[in-house]
């Protein structure tokens, strides 16, 4: 059997009994960002949030920040803050207070890292609140949806003359 | 070494269309029943500023490039079809005297059966597509148009019908520098999922919660919409970035585990190797060492901001726990490897400049056969087998970046994997001589997650004495619970505190390695292979 050959009844072998699949993702600044949500959150709670920042890499600083992408209102917290001089491992936390105005809402989170070299990253994430139903998934579809002569579903954006 | 740290088949189609001409709505005799529809498609584009994200002030109207374009009558039933042009032309057949309308795919290969597709995630994994009515006459009729990317000065106010073409076209750029390394390459299906519901959490896909910009190995890319938020239509770096992955996966043999990764972290080889290539291809495809990653409000921010051609990490920059920044398990270290290998001209720092092709050819080959995991250690192995005159010169440049020499495992200074004998011995002490265990040095082991950081996972390879039927078995010894991996795939067979097997068939003198990782937190354990014909 040649080496390709191995790896090739190996594969066969093992793909029934797989784990999850893995995700390979684009580069991202060297903090990780932690939060808990209750798990039930409707249309009209405020629920206070408590978002941790995690350094993965000595700082120099981390300015963090947070607002609402939609679907919430936030009654506090979330201005933007800098923190000075993180070794790696150290959490910063902030705490945000959001008013959940429709079925699903989301908060945006931006974290900035500065590490000793001065070199900055940043990272964008969404805190989700809310369960999605009917209400959303229709607002989230677009019109110009059609069925083509070959069942091909394709949507169409307008195109424009030149 | 723990001591130290702890198409497409579309050329004819292309020059049939290479004429095509473009300019506005116009027309010129035709003769019969039928006339010509042509014209060019275009999309907006912006440039990318490294400091302040999208320069919406910078706009130009780029090429569709090979797309699947269609000429339909009123009631969708396709006339005929085609793909554009390099320069985006199309150029179609319609009956005369008639109402039809032209559709242009977000979609490259053959109309019949396109292999790679800009779909929404949010919505039916339907097609993006733009169609623009033409009412035919007598003569022939040329009609260009162009996808605006919804951006009215403040915002996007409306459809954002040039992101899909956007990333088509960075797609389209990627397969043709593949094609120009071999023409015989075929691309297999690939869906790219861009919505403009893609939003950086995680969740349900078809709720647009992607987390981030990624490709699973399902073999589906998603990419980023969120506007004001994080959109990556425009990021071409990250869709090369990305595709780069696919195809790693597809042509090539990627056993990178995936997961979270920055600059400066001490990866896994396998993860280190797959990100650090995908930095380096995005520079390739777009022949632009700047990879640009933009966020936030009106996309103005840039998260990451990366110079491929640079040494970005000092020769005496060290992580937390003490060893160098620079080193096989550093994406940025392998970028850098990757990419001088690959450029060449006056603004090249090095010597070296071998352009895609070999590196194309290592990827489908030594490097998807090879017996040792995916990493630096075996890509730089077999390129130096291949291009021999070029040796000394590639090992140069890799221990510019604290990547040492070796074989296709490791380097001969710092060895990576602890040989197991086929005999049943029990192996007890790595290859540094402590015992066995997984390790959290430079990442957690959590209860789900394995981790993908150096050391997270212990490598191990055998060479078969005869040929036989091989058990393998890792046996935990702290009562956790182990997974095997084979090739990027990881087995977990039965659970906490019991032992993990699993048999093959080897051939003598057959090499082959496997790896030993946890969930749960680190734990200690053995390994050992023994002959069981009956079990296989």
């Amino acid at each position: 059997m040649t080496n390709k050959a191995l790896i090739l009844s190996l594969t066969v072998f093992l793909v029934a009994c797989s784990s999850p699949p893995a995700v390979q993702a684009k580069p991202s600044a060297p903090v990780e960002i932690n939060y808990s949500i209750p798990k039930t959150v409707q249309a009209g709670d405020e629920v206070t949030t408590v978002i941790q920042f995690t350094a993965k890499t000595d700082l120099q600083w981390l300015t963090v920040s947070a607002s609402p992408y939609s679907g919430i209102e936030l009654l506090s917290g979330g201005d933007r803050i800098e923190f000075a001089n993180l070794k790696t491992g150290d959490t910063r936390e902030i705490t945000v207070n959001i008013r959940l105005a429709e079925e699903v809402g989301y908060l945006s989170v931006f974290a900035t890292t500065t590490d000793s070299r001065g070199k900055t990253r940043s990272k964008s994430i969404a805190i989700r609140y809310g369960a999605v139903g009917e209400t959303t998934i229709q607002k989230m579809r677009p019109r110009g949806l059609i069925d083509n002569s070959k069942d091909e579903k394709l949507i169409l954006m307008p195109g424009s003359p030149r | 070494m723990r001591q130290a740290f702890r198409v497409l088949g579309l050329v004819s189609v292309y020059s049939f269309f290479v004429a095509c001409g473009g300019g506005g709505g116009g027309s010129s005799s035709s003769s019969g029943s039928s006339v010509t529809v042509s014209g060019v498609v275009t999309y907006t584009s912006y440039q990318l500023s490294s400091t302040n994200g999208i320069d919406y002030g910078v706009s130009t109207e780029k090429p569709i490039r090979g797309a699947v374009v269609e000429l339909q009558n009123i009631s969708g039933t396709v006339l005929d079809s085609g793909n554009t042009s390099t320069t985006g032309g199309y150029s179609l057949t319609a009956p005369a005297n008639a109402s039809v309308r032209v559709v242009v795919k977000a979609a490259l290969g053959s109309q019949a059966s396109p292999h790679t597709k800009v779909v929404d995630n949010t919505n039916s994994g339907a097609l993006y597509a733009m169609p623009v009515d033409v009412t035919t006459g007598t003569s022939n009729v040329t009609q260009s148009f162009n996808a605006n990317s919804g951006w009215d000065g403040a915002s996007y106010s409306s459809t954002r019908a040039a992101a899909p073409f956007a990333i088509l076209d960075v797609i389209y750029q990627a397969e043709q520098m593949v094609l120009a390394a071999d023409s015989s390459v075929s691309f297999p299906l690939l869906l790219v999922s861009w919505s403009i519901n893609n939003i950086p959490s995680p969740g349900d896909l078809t709720l647009g919660e992607i987390g981030t910009s990624h490709y699973n190995s399902n073999g589906q890319l998603y990419i980023l919409g969120a506007a004001n938020l994080d959109t990556d239509e425009y990021d071409t770096h990250i869709i090369a970035h990305e595709w780069g992955h696919y195809f790693e996966a597809k042509f090539s043999r990627a056993d990178n585990i995936g997961g979270d990764h920055t600059s400066g972290d001490i990866l896994d080889p396998t993860v280190a190797f797959g990100e650090g290539f995908g930095n380096a291809l995005s520079g390739m495809v777009m022949d632009d060492p700047l990879y640009i990653d933009t966020a936030g409000a009106s996309q103005a921010t840039v998260n990451i901001n990366m110079d491929l051609e640079a040494d970005s990490v000092l020769d005496t920059d060290t992580h937390a726990v003490g060893n160098l920044l620079d080193g096989f398990y550093a994406e940025t270290s392998i970028q850098e490897v990757l990419y001088d290998l690959y450029d060449a001209g006056v603004s090249d720092d090095d010597t070296i400049g071998l352009g895609f092709t070999p590196i194309y050819n290592v990827l489908i080959g030594g490097q998807k056969t090879t017996p040792a995991f995916t990493s630096i250690f075996s890509f730089l192995h077999y390129l130096k087998q291949a291009n021999p005159a070029s040796s000394a010169a590639i090992t140069s440049l890799a221990l510019a970046e604290n990547i040492g020499d070796g074989d296709e495992y490791e380097a001969t200074a710092a060895p990576l994997y602890t040989t197991v004998p086929t005999d049943g011995t029990i192996v007890t002490l790595d290859v540094d001589g402590f015992s066995l265990q997984t390790w959290n040095t430079y990442g957690a082991i959590t209860a789900t997650n394995p981790g993908n950081k150096l050391f997270n996972r212990l490598y191990f390879k055998f060479a078969a004495a005869t040929t036989d039927c091989y058990t393998f078995e890792a046996s935990p010894t702290a009562g956790g619970d182990l997974l095997f991996y084979f090739l990027g795939t990881s087995v977990n067979l039965s659970g906490a505190g019991v032992v993990e097997t699993f048999a093959v068939n080897v051939q003598a003198g057959e090499q082959g390695s496997f790896a030993v990782g946890s969930v749960g937190g680190v734990e200690p354990f053995t390994v050992r292979i023994f002959s069981t014909p009956s079990a296989c």
